[in-house]
């Protein structure tokens, strides 16, 4: 039974001829699912072409494709392309991806006089925007016999309400499910990989070229450059008066120590162990202070003839680190955080206070049985602020027993009253001999080395007399 | 108009909402919303169908209950945050569109524009006349009315000081985007309007 199916609107006329191969019965409506012939016409025009279902589908992908770039403005690639006009008639959507760009400005820049050539081998069945609001819509129909001649060729413009037309009357052809209900409406969106490229290669290039010589440039600048001669390892950096300063306003004047705990998490900042291993011993240094003259003197750390001619001049030597073993003298001086005490004066009187207070103290001195060799920290009023032993058998002395012990200042500062630990301190060498003598000399050097401070070679060495 | 537009009743008893949602197909994009294009195309589409339709504001929330889509685009306010995820809009919300909320926008712009599809008829075959016979736009009186509508609903909503929105800044160059939005509305008045429209919003966007 053949079947007949017209889809019309003004301007576009579709029918199709066709058969019902499904065999169904009491059907209200047919089904048309062999097409044998499809007609199109334009009436507007006076033209129409006819062909078989192959041209009739490609027909119909082609106007529904082209409906959707009249939509999005951007063309599918399943669409031939077009002569030559398409990449200045696009409308702007294409060039503003990013939605920064008007899209009305200058829509279409081709006029329906420029009507380009057809490109006869971009396929029988062209269509593609020709100036504002115009179309055209090229197509070749097949022969209608096999081997026949072909029929020539349509060229229509059309207006857009004429292309919607005939896409709407595809898409009724589409939506009809009784007619070649095969044929679906495949509707996609176009890939970003498919939208043409707006840039042309060298804008492409340009980027990456110029990223690669600035890099090359700043290269070229670099190795220009000295190298620096010493590298200064950190842990042994000298810090100066100012960086003192700064470091201490919180509570800790050694980095080693101050680094690693922050000032409020340390209940009592003052006290800073003097040796690591012995972490039983309650050996503590004062760094009390009330001296705040303390900025001038930079260079104190290493020049000692300066130091001699400062007194109460203060010199944060901040070199020592936590882990430094107190038995190699070369890394550090014995108590080496805080300012030390220069003059010579000074020094002897607090010789001779530190021997008295340590015979005071020193109650069996049968319990020692070797000499135990300390190094002591004086405060600038004669108290013993901190004290590390240097041999092993004073290491193993027990500490409960010892003297310095006993006349150790522990310092209480009250918290957060600004820089109290910079007080100078007098270093001495101490040492309890076994036949129950003290010992007490001055301890200096910058270098490490335990040598007498050269101004006070007379009143070192005679202080060294023991009791 | 809406006749044509799928309505199972059984399934509406479960989800009226995703049955007409589903009509639209759901884009592969690396982030599940509409880009920032998207939403603001389909803002001015809305604001085209005000511009064409003096009680196009109270339409659009019509119908969305005439179209089952309440439980998306709910009530007036709803509408306005929805639309104001337009980057270009004077009071722009800086949150995305999401896909359902634009295929249900994308729905009811497809439904009004299938009432107004006289007007927008006429307007399109007005222009193309007037341009024919080379005559300014405001030859043809209905036509001058929508494009006027519409610069003044776009100036009056949309953030003047953005550089894109800033270079619309004569007559003509609103004009233009107002007559490529009705073109664009003729399309979505045919029957598989809608789906070509929310398809062709993502052309170039996705992967």
């Amino acid at each position: 039974m053949n079947i007949r199916r017209q889809y019309s609107l003004p301007s576009c006329i579709l029918t199709l001829d066709g058969l019902d191969t499904t065999g169904e019965t009491g059907a209200s409506r047919p089904c048309l699912s062999v097409l044998l012939q499809a007609k199109c016409q334009f009436p507007m025009m006076g033209k129409g072409f006819e062909c078989d279902r192959d041209f009739f589908e490609l027909f119909a992908r082609s106007l529904s494709l082209y409906g959707q770039q009249v939509i999005s403005g951007v063309r599918s690639p399943q669409l031939s392309d077009a002569p030559d006009l398409l990449g200045t008639d696009e409308p702007d959507e294409l060039e503003d991806e990013l939605e920064d760009e008007p899209s009305g400005g200058g829509t279409a820049v081709a006029t329906a006089a420029e009507k380009p050539a057809i490109d006869v081998a971009a396929g029988p069945m062209q269509i593609y925007p020709l100036g504002r609001s115009q179309h055209r819509l090229w197509i070749q129909p097949p022969p209608v016999t096999e081997g026949g001649e072909a029929p020539p060729p349509l060229d229509l413009e059309l207006s857009t309400l004429q292309l919607f037309d005939v896409v709407e009357v595809v898409d009724q052809f589409y939506a009809d499910t009784r007619t070649l209900p095969d044929v679906m409406l495949g509707l996609a969106s176009v890939s970003r990989r498919d939208l043409p490229s707006r840039s042309s290669m060298a804008d492409r290039v340009w980027p990456a070229v110029l990223g690669t010589s600035t890099l090359a440039a700043a290269a070229g600048v670099m190795f220009l450059l000295p190298f620096p001669e010493t590298v200064e390892r950190p842990e042994d950096r000298v810090l100066t008066p100012d960086e003192v300063d700064q470091l201490n306003q919180p509570a800790l004047t050694v980095p080693g120590y101050g680094d690693q705990q922050p000032p409020q998490a340390n209940p009592e900042p003052t006290i800073t162990p003097l040796e690591a291993p012995a972490g039983d011993r309650p050996d503590a240094e004062e760094s009390d202070t009330n001296n705040s003259d303390d900025s001038s003197d930079g260079e104190s750390g290493s020049g000692d003839s300066d130091q001699s001619s400062v007194p109460q001049r203060t010199t944060p030597v901040a070199q020592r680190s936590a882990n430094s073993p107190i038995e190699q003298p070369t890394e550090a001086a014995p108590i080496s955080g805080e300012a030390k005490i220069y003059d010579p004066e000074v020094l002897s009187q607090l010789n001779v206070i530190l021997r008295q207070s340590i015979n005071a103290a020193w109650s069996d001195r049968e319990a020692v049985q070797e000499d135990l060799e300390f190094r002591v920290g004086v405060a600038a009023d004669g108290k013993v602020v901190g004290y590390r032993p240097v041999n092993q058998p004073a290491k193993e002395f027990r500490s409960d027993r010892l003297p310095l012990r006993k006349i150790l200042f522990n310092p209480v500062q009250p918290r957060g009253n600004g820089p109290k630990q910079d007080e100078p301190l007098a270093l001495f060498k101490v040492v309890l001999t076994d036949e129950g003598q003290t010992q007490v000399s001055p301890l200096l050097g910058s270098d490490g080395q335990p040598v007498f401070h050269p101004p006070l070679p007379s009143q070192s060495s005679g202080s060294q007399a023991g009791e | 108009m809406s006749a044509d537009l799928p309505s199972s009743p059984s399934a509406e008893a479960e989800s009226p909402a995703s049955v007409m949602l589903d009509r639209l197909e759901t884009p592969s994009l690396s982030r599940p919303e509409c880009p920032r294009r998207v939403a603001r195309q389909i803002d001015l589409l809305l604001l085209a169908i005000e511009a064409l339709d003096l009680g196009g504001a109270e339409a659009i929330v019509r119908s969305a209950k005439e179209l089952n889509l309440e439980s998306v685009v709910h009530g007036r306010v709803h509408l306005w945050r929805l639309r104001t995820t337009n980057a270009q809009r004077d009071a722009h919300q800086r949150r995305p569109l999401s896909l359902e909320e634009g295929k249900a926008l994308v729905l009811i712009i497809s439904f009004l524009a299938r009432q107004l599809t006289v007007l927008v008829r006429q307007l399109v075959m007005g222009r193309d006349q007037l341009r024919s016979r080379g005559l300014p736009l405001n030859h043809h009186f209905r036509l001058a009315d929508y494009l006027e509508r519409f610069r003044a609903h776009f100036r009056a909503r949309m953030n003047l000081n953005r550089a894109a929105v800033a270079a619309y800044n004569t007559d003509e160059k609103l004009d233009a985007l107002a007559l490529e939005l009705l073109e664009c509305l003729l399309f979505c008045t045919g029957t598989a309007g809608d789906q070509r429209l929310w398809t062709g919003l993502f052309d170039g966007e996705v992967a």
